[in-house]
């Protein structure tokens, strides 16, 4: 009998043990921060280029893609020219969703909106453009310095949808040009999108507008999404069933 | 985050010892451990509509710099590094310096340096737009309307922005100014008199 119970008692810590260490080792959600839609999430790639930086980019013909849907968060598509992590400036579209934390967008619902963003010193703005957008089409958006002065304007098509004459002027002349897929909230598979396809990037360097040349991953930080690089002058973000471990080598943070 | 996060990864080889232990007759551990996922060593990054900031202390605030002296940074600069001095509480020790190197369209260096101080303070400067001088710097800023132009205690006009003052309310304060073909942005998440005492030490 003794026997029987030393076997009943070893199963059971051996069950328990079994029990606590696969819990432990299950994937773990990314953010140990309980969600909220302040929380970021980015596919973001970029022309590498030896690292030279451009005054500025678009994508046209046909150009950057509108994704519908109900985010709960936000959902994102932007260009971005980027100096380092305190000056940058951006362009796209934006769902902000029904619980969106951007305020200043100022759009807590489902239509895709065109904004502007700009960075300076680590103090951000962004601001709600002018224009309509319809979700399945595809646009054209640009930014760029290019008077080489480090004063912006942003662009939807031809139209300029921000910057005024002079354009948004900070110390930034020229950065690293990158496409981003971004999604807020929470982070698991299955939450919002942070879709995303650029077709016909370009850059402008004062030789004129020329297409990418090359594109590469910068930071992979969303579960569920990741980057295909289609050619030089196209690259999607698009779902994935496999949860990311998550490859951000190079991005600052 | 990261402390936070490396917690958890002792938990997880915690946790693998014990199941080491338990599963080893069965002999299926080996599959569990390589289907674990590690988790990230990075925060989410500051690309626009996020948590405002600056780079967290020790990273590489570009994409595609490099940790260097600041020996080897004025070497690759073609302008003078401004610095704090050691001993001033901006400064709090030795700075951390990232370099970018890089070249213009035109054929011209370009470079970007940054100092991380110990303090908290940073330093990003970087080449004046030809010609700028402090005052065109400052006013050219007020079309952000992030903040406000302002003068140095010698007089020389820079833009101040209030830290938690823009639409993430975690923002840094920054005073940035143009000092001989030089355009500096000091940040840190501080008070105006603070920054400005940083800036009217640069040397």
């Amino acid at each position: 009998m003794l026997r029987s119970l030393t076997i009943l008692v070893a199963a059971a810590l051996v069950g328990a043990a079994l029990g606590l260490s696969v819990s432990l080792l299950k994937p773990q959600p990314v953010q140990a921060d309980i969600p909220s839609c302040s929380d970021q999430y980015n596919v973001v790639a970029w022309m590498k280029d030896g690292g030279n930086p451009h005054l500025g980019e678009r994508v046209i013909n046909p150009g950057m893609y509108t994704y519908g849907g109900s985010p709960v968060c936000a959902h994102l598509s932007t260009l971005d020219v980027f100096d380092d992590a305190q000056n940058q400036v951006e362009v796209g579209w934006v769902i902000e969703g029904a619980q969106s934390a951007i305020p200043c967008l100022q759009a807590t619902d489902d239509i895709p909106h065109i904004f502007a963003a700009y960075e300076v010193a680590g103090s951000q703005q962004c601001k709600p453009a002018n224009g309509s957008l319809t979700s399945g089409q595809y646009d054209g958006y640009r930014v760029d310095d290019a008077a080489a002065n480090g004063c912006w304007k942003f662009y939807h098509n031809s139209d300029q949808v921000y910057g005024g004459t002079t354009g948004i002027c900070i110390p930034q002349q020229r950065g690293d040009i990158l496409t981003n897929g971004e999604r807020h909230g929470n982070n698991t598979p299955g939450a919002d999108s942070a879709a995303a396809i650029f077709d016909g990037l370009q850059y402008y360097s004062t030789a004129g507008w020329d297409g990418w040349n090359s594109t590469e991953l910068a930071c992979d930080l969303v579960n569920g999404y990741d980057l295909a690089i289609d050619s030089l002058t196209k690259n999607r973000v698009y779902q994935v069933s496999v949860t990311d471990p998550n490859d951000c080598p190079d991005f600052p943070h | 985050m990261v402390s936070r996060l490396w917690s958890r990864t002792a938990l997880v080889r915690a946790s693998v010892v014990m199941l080491v232990a338990a599963l080893a007759a069965a002999g299926s551990y080996h599959a569990r451990l390589a289907s674990s996922k590690r988790p990230p060593a990075v925060k989410p990054p500051n690309l626009f509509v996020g948590q405002g900031g600056v780079s967290a202390p020790g990273s590489d605030p570009f994409l595609d710099g490099q940790k260097v002296s600041l020996d080897v940074a004025a070497k690759a600069a073609p302008y003078h590094i401004y610095t704090l001095p050691s001993t001033s509480s901006a400064s709090g020790g030795v700075p951390t310096v990232w370099l970018q190197e890089a070249k213009l369209d035109d054929g011209q260096a370009y470079v970007a340096v940054q100092l991380q101080y110990p303090s908290g303070f940073i330093l990003d400067e970087r080449s004046a737009v030809p010609g700028a001088s402090a005052a065109t710097t400052a006013s050219n800023l007020a079309s952000t309307n992030l903040g406000q132009q302002i003068k140095l205690s010698d007089g020389t006009p820079a833009y101040f922005i209030e830290q938690a003052s823009d639409w993430t309310k975690a923002n840094p304060a920054s005073i940035t100014t143009t000092l001989g073909g030089v355009t500096v942005e000091v940040i840190a998440h501080s008070t105006q008199s603070d920054l400005a005492a940083a800036a009217d030490s640069l040397a």
